[in-house]
């Protein structure tokens, strides 16, 4: 990849990451406010959409895909146990929102489309939620410590990202996707890429 | 009960003070005010990603609830949370349009539990800053008063770093460093080149890269390359106060803690001008007690300290004990930081590398050194690292579903740059922290309202860390995508200090140049309260060689009779 393919990556997680280095978060913890009365759990066919979105997102190939990680699981769990309400609300809308596009535009239900269909249906709808909006005049102003996501489905892209997030921490995906060594050892400064390279998981710069 | 020594704090600096004051025979009796952590229980370093609970995420309304300003802090997280002081329970104030973050521990250990480990040497032109342009107090020593308790903490605590004969970073006695690279050793060369009297090295850091017999006797082994120090290491390659300096204190036989110990106040002898006691209540019943001793160390940290002090106020001393300068509480400092230019990087693309090194790479002071600032004295040095991206920036573009997520993120992606200045801070009396008129803690304690802003000099600083980090990365060919335009929310450098500074004059200073206070000759402060000025390296090593001199002066003091 030249220099300029390079400036396609995705910016906001770049600085997120190189913020990890000098001990910089990139989570803002401020603007939760806890206390609703919104549902605390998923209900049932939001699970079965969050299977089917989880199997398109990130599929079983010859490596494992988010279901057999268990991500739904985990994010079901999460939606009840870690998510502020308001994380709930994007989350749950995200959800429902994917399958209101696909009965609008195929005219079915996001789980009632075979496989391929769903990616096709997919990869529209993923490139037209995560375009950058400027945010609302009344959002918080957000920092590189603590960004705002401003996107034309600020829930969808919760979504997406806790399901990748998810996957690429399961022990399925870092060990055949991602290589994780929990104890390296001696630092090793310079290595050769070979074909069986992987490269390694990362929860920080390094 | 009484002690030979009582120490206020267990974290950087009271561990090494308790060491040192237990290794000269004394019987010291550390007060910690939060819980107890025991190194074999409770650290969560052999948990695997897939282990922690909600993705090592903590439950967002407990975050808002309960660590709203904590959680700011890079380290916090579900496997960390432990360590951290509920800020429900310890609010502080500042006015409305001064946001300041004091990012604190709660637990045996403090800080230095989950500390950034990054340990430089103030230099001689730091130590004579203050009187070569005359902000704030000078500074009451040198460089060559400090460099030998450098070498000596250094030596216990073990610091992987090169030697580089800087005048203004001084080498000290170094385990081997992390090496660079091979994108980070194409940066210095670069930047080494282009602009000459410029450096960049490996981070200095306080982790053991070869465990050396004094370590390996205190059951410490080498760094595993794991980067997950703040989770507290079972290796105890890492330094803290948990797995080095006091288990140091321990073996001596001369060790008491109590935790869960809230001081209050120091009990002063009106007569002698001694202090005789501290006065503590337990955090859980909020029984109150005391502890004497014969000598006192204050280690409470930067605002705990001042806290202390200020609540300490008597009938003769109604300011605050140790406080006829009027000096407790004023010149804080906290190292301008997040001031970050981050880049993609002409990389070697079929080279990588194995671990996740415990540091990165440190380029040190050069303005007002080899090169002229721009309308500010003092300077900043800069943090960061050239590391290959992560499947997070390669494969959650727009678009991107299905098996080419996966394929993005199994490839190599280019390698991503990030250098983020840190920079020195002037002493200004009127940044200052005070206890609040009428708020107080669950435990009746007054909380501190901290009023703080930079000034001009560090304005100009700004302008010119960012200019000058764009124009390294890009003398390396790399492309710079991102830069902050600001410093980050003061108190998030974490490097607080200032408030009981050092100096020669009881007038214009709290301690002397053996950290004692001016007022009060059995009470000593060698935490960050203690620092005249901050220059710009990161500056526990320098609370700890403050430390282990106070500790060894107070001692011989004591022999002679003296306390």
């Amino acid at each position: 990849m030249g220099l300029e393919g390079m400036m396609q990556m995705d910016r906001r997680s770049l600085m997120e990451r190189a913020l990890l280095l000098i001990g910089a978060t990139a989570v803002a913890g401020c603007d939760f406010l806890p206390g609703s009365s919104a549902a605390k759990s998923l209900g049932a066919e939001q699970l079965k959409l969050l299977d089917a979105y989880a199997a398109t997102l990130i599929p079983k190939t010859d490596t494992p895909g988010a279901v057999e990680a268990g991500v739904p699981k985990l994010l079901a769990q999460m939606y009840t146990d870690w998510a502020s309400d308001k994380t709930r609300e994007l989350l749950s809308g995200g959800l429902d929102r994917i399958d209101a596009a696909a009965r609008k535009s195929a005219g079915k239900g996001f789980v009632e489309l075979d496989p391929a269909a769903r990616q096709t249906f997919l990869a529209e709808h993923d490139k037209a939620a995560m375009v950058d909006v400027p945010p609302p005049a009344d959002a918080p102003k957000g920092n590189p410590f603590a960004p705002v996501i401003s996107v034309v489905d600020n829930g969808y892209a919760t979504l997406k990202n806790l399901v990748a997030t998810l996957y690429f921490s399961s022990e399925a995906a870092l060990t055949s996707v991602l290589a994780f060594d929990p104890v390296p050892g001696k630092w090793q400064p310079s290595i050769k890429i070979t074909p069986e390279t992987r490269p390694a998981a990362s929860f920080g710069m390094f | 009960m009484k002690f030979d020594a009582i120490v206020i704090g267990s974290g950087m600096s009271g561990g090494i003070a308790a060491k040192e004051l237990c290794e000269r025979g004394l019987k010291v009796l550390v007060i910690e005010r939060g819980k107890n952590i025991d190194p074999a229980t409770d650290y969560t370093d052999n948990k695997m990603p897939w282990e922690l609970p909600n993705n090592n995420g903590v439950p967002e309304a407990e975050v808002a609830e309960h660590y709203p300003m904590q959680s700011m802090c890079y380290a916090f997280s579900a496997a960390t949370k432990q360590f951290w002081a509920k800020d429900s329970e310890q609010p502080i104030s500042t006015p409305a349009d001064k946001p300041f973050a004091w990012i604190k521990g709660d637990h045996l250990g403090g800080r230095s539990v989950m500390w950034g480990r990054q340990s430089y040497r103030l230099s001689e032109m730091d130590l004579a800053a203050n009187a070569k342009d005359g902000h704030g107090v000078d500074w009451p020593i040198r460089y060559a008063d400090l460099s030998p308790w450098y070498d000596h903490v250094e030596k216990f605590i073990g610091v992987a770093g090169s030697k580089e004969g800087l005048p203004q970073l001084p080498d000290g006695e170094f385990l081997p460093a992390f090496e660079l690279n091979d994108a980070e050793k194409q940066l210095k060369a670069a930047v080494e080149k282009t602009f000459p009297g410029r450096k960049v090295i490996s981070g200095r850091t306080a982790n053991l890269s070869v465990a050396q017999p004094q370590h390996e006797e205190l059951g410490r082994t080498s760094c595993q390359n794991r980067s997950i120090c703040e989770r507290g290491c079972q290796f105890k390659a890492v330094h803290s106060s948990l797995n080095s300096s006091l288990p140091a204190a321990r073996r001596t036989g001369n060790l008491t803690i109590v935790t869960d110990a809230i001081v209050q106040s120091l009990v002063q002898d009106p007569k002698t001008g001694k202090i005789t006691s501290v006065k503590v209540l337990d955090a859980k019943t909020k029984e109150g007690r005391t502890y004497e001793a014969r000598i006192f160390f204050l280690n409470a940290s930067t605002f705990g300290s001042a806290q202390i002090l200020l609540n300490s106020a008597n009938e003769a001393n109604p300011r605050g004990l140790a406080n006829g300068s009027d000096q407790v509480g004023r010149n804080i400092m906290d190292h301008m930081y997040g001031l970050a230019t981050v880049a993609v990087f002409p990389g070697p693309e079929d080279s990588y590398y194995h671990g996740r090194r415990p540091t990165g790479i440190y380029i040190p002071r050069f303005r007002n050194v080899t090169e002229q600032g721009d309308g500010f004295v003092r300077g900043y040095g800069y943090q960061g690292g050239v590391s290959r991206a992560g499947w997070k920036q390669l494969a959650m573009q727009p678009g991107v579903v299905g098996a080419e997520i996966k394929q993005r993120a199994g490839a190599f992606g280019p390698w991503q740059a990030i250098v983020a200045g840190f920079g020195e801070v002037l002493p200004n009396p009127e940044n200052r922290m005070t206890l609040h008129a009428s708020k107080t803690d669950k435990w009746g304690m007054p909380i501190p309202h901290i009023d703080y802003s930079i000034g001009a000099n560090e304005k100009a600083m700004i302008k010119q860390i960012q200019a000058d980090g764009k124009a390294m990365l890009e003398a390396a060919g790399a492309k710079v995508v991102m830069q902050t335009s600001d410093a980050a929310m003061p108190g998030l450098g974490i490097h607080e200090m200032g408030t009981a500074r050092m100096g020669h004059d009881p007038k214009t200073s709290v301690l002397n140049k053996w950290n004692q206070a001016h007022e009060v000759p059995n009470l000593f402060c060698t935490d960050g309260a203690a620092m005249t000025s901050s220059g710009c390296q990161n500056p526990s090593l320098t609370y700890m060689a403050l430390s282990a001199r106070a500790a060894d002066h107070a001692v011989k003091l004591m022999k002679e009779g003296g306390l």
